[in-house]
């Protein structure tokens, strides 16, 4: 229970906050009788400097003449990153390749899940930078990866007629497809003809054979044969085998145009299947399809067949 | 209560504006070299700057005041800005290096020595005088440092430093209406202290 039923105060409040702003403001006219003690302590706070706030001077003009005389001697950039505001030494912006920053970005993930970092600020300018470089980056791949898909729908029938042909039985062409095989090949023709787009997009690797892309088509083809890769790499060699036999005319040509580029990449005394005219691989040196299920480079005597894994559809 | 003591005639002295109208002339040249220059600048902010960390960090206040102006010195050259713009940067700087320390403290608790008797402590020729002119300043500062931090800050900045209100919010990183209300209860709490205190003028 109070002491007293009155209220704390009568009549009008001594000041008002109009009063408190022209005090934080520095006024002393008009100020109410209740705050003039108020402001004669204010004051005191702005009062003249005592000589003891003024006694550090000699320290501060020491190291303001170091600094100068760093820019003088034109080491104001090293000045500036020894101290002042940025702790962190601004470098130019570089536009960074996806694979850059693929490798920055592991290098921050081994960072963060090793040693902590310290907490020096980071220039902000390179964030967005590494995010817009990811975007492209993932972009890209995107991109990389619908462009595979429609080359591969491209090559559905020839990737998959080709099997059937050099594989399964070399006269295809003459006893037609085989009923057990799957729909794809059931689908795709016997003989396999190049799509009129496509031979006129392979014109110009025809017409030069000595052609630099042709070359390199091939020895990466048979490359995946030397150095038989991972799994993941079947799709590419598919595009590839469908690519060449465009290029050549079939798939039955494709040896005989890769022969002149990938002579060194096969061993000594091997036998090329030449395809004859009807697009038959020759009888003396047997076709692919013709091999039984021996190995590469199985056995001391006989030569090599590359060939049996020429057939992408039998890799495993 | 201690009895607060206030200097007569207090009204004439002022940190403020010491530089004024030539601000732009005297930092011009502090950027450029000039040993003049830079100790008008440093005359001008650094009685304000101990007496705002006298009492928010009584402590260190001394060293605090000295990184700041080590800081202040290195970035001088890419400053731009009048004369108040000059001050928020000076106390937004010394600010954050107080932040920084305390995070150092937390961190790295240091104990302090033994009490020196006031016998031991060293004495001037004028020692006595300068506490005498310093007596009035000392006591309004220890007056607030009976407010609460925040109270006591917001006034600080609006009344040593010279800040605007929007200056001292965006320092604090509160809003403008929070800083005024904050310095207006300050204002009326240190009204409360000093008419139940004895005041001698």
């Amino acid at each position: 229970m109070p002491d007293s039923f009155l209220p704390p105060s009568w009549g009008p409040a001594p000041f008002d906050e109009r009063d408190l702003d022209a005090l934080l403001s520095g006024e002393t006219a008009d100020i109410p009788f209740a705050l003039s003690q108020v402001a004669d302590a204010l004051t005191a706070l702005r009062a003249a400097p005592t000589q003891a706030e003024l006694s550090g001077e000699a320290v501060i003009m020491a190291e303001f003449s170091a600094v100068t005389e760093f820019r003088a001697a034109g080491l104001s950039g090293q000045t500036t990153a020894v101290g002042g505001q940025a702790h962190t030494l601004e470098l130019p912006a570089v536009q960074a390749a996806p694979g850059d920053v693929a490798r920055r970005r592991g290098a921050r993930h081994r960072s963060r899940h090793g040693a902590r970092r310290p907490l020096s600020p980071r220039p902000l300018s390179s964030r967005p930078l590494s995010r817009r470089a990811g975007v492209v980056a993932a972009g890209a791949v995107a991109a990389l990866i619908v462009a595979t898909a429609a080359v591969a729908a491209s090559l559905h029938g020839p990737l998959h007629a080709h099997p059937r042909q050099t594989a399964a039985a070399p006269s295809t062409a003459q006893t037609g497809p085989h009923g057990g095989g799957s729909v794809a090949a059931r689908s795709a023709s016997a003989v396999p003809t190049s799509r009129p787009s496509s031979s006129r997009a392979a014109a110009p690797f025809q017409s030069h054979p000595q052609d630099k892309s042709s070359k390199k088509l091939c020895r990466t083809y048979f490359g995946f044969f030397k150095h038989p890769g991972p799994k993941s790499k079947v799709a590419a060699e598919f595009a590839l085998f469908g690519k060449l036999s465009r290029l050549a005319g079939g798939p039955d040509q494709v040896f005989a145009y890769c022969e002149p580029y990938v002579k060194d990449m096969l061993p000594s005394g091997f036998q090329w299947p030449h395809a004859d005219a009807d697009g038959q691989q020759g009888q003396d040196n047997p076709g692919p399809g013709s091999q039984g299920g021996g190995k590469q480079n199985q056995g001391g005597g006989g030569p090599p067949e590359p060939i049996k894994s020429a057939s992408p559809m039998q890799r495993p | 209560m201690m009895p607060i003591l206030l200097r007569e005639g207090a009204l004439c002295a002022d940190t403020l504006h010491v530089v004024g109208e030539e601000f732009g002339g005297v930092l011009a040249a502090a950027q450029s070299g000039s040993h003049d220059a830079f100790a008008v600048l440093w005359r001008d902010g650094n009685p304000a700057l101990l007496r705002y960390l006298r009492v928010v960090a009584p402590e260190n206040a001394e060293d605090i005041a000295a990184e700041t102006w080590v800081q202040v010195v290195r970035g001088l050259a890419r400053f731009t800005g009048d004369e108040a713009a000059w001050r928020a940067w000076l106390f937004t700087t010394a600010r954050r290096r107080l932040l920084d320390q305390a995070r150092l403290r937390k961190r790295h608790p240091a104990e302090p020595l033994d009490e020196i008797s006031a016998a031991e402590m060293p004495r001037t020729a004028g020692a006595e005088q300068i506490a005498m002119e310093n007596i009035a300043t000392e006591s309004a500062m220890a007056l607030l440092s009976l407010l609460p931090e925040q109270q006591a800050e917001v006034i600080l900045l609006r009344v040593v430093a010279g800040l605007d209100t929007e200056v001292v919010a965006d320092m604090l990183g509160r809003s403008p209406g929070a800083v005024r209300v904050a310095a207006h209860r300050g204002l009326r709490k240190l009204a409360t202290l000093l008419s139940g205190a004895g005041v001698t003028l």
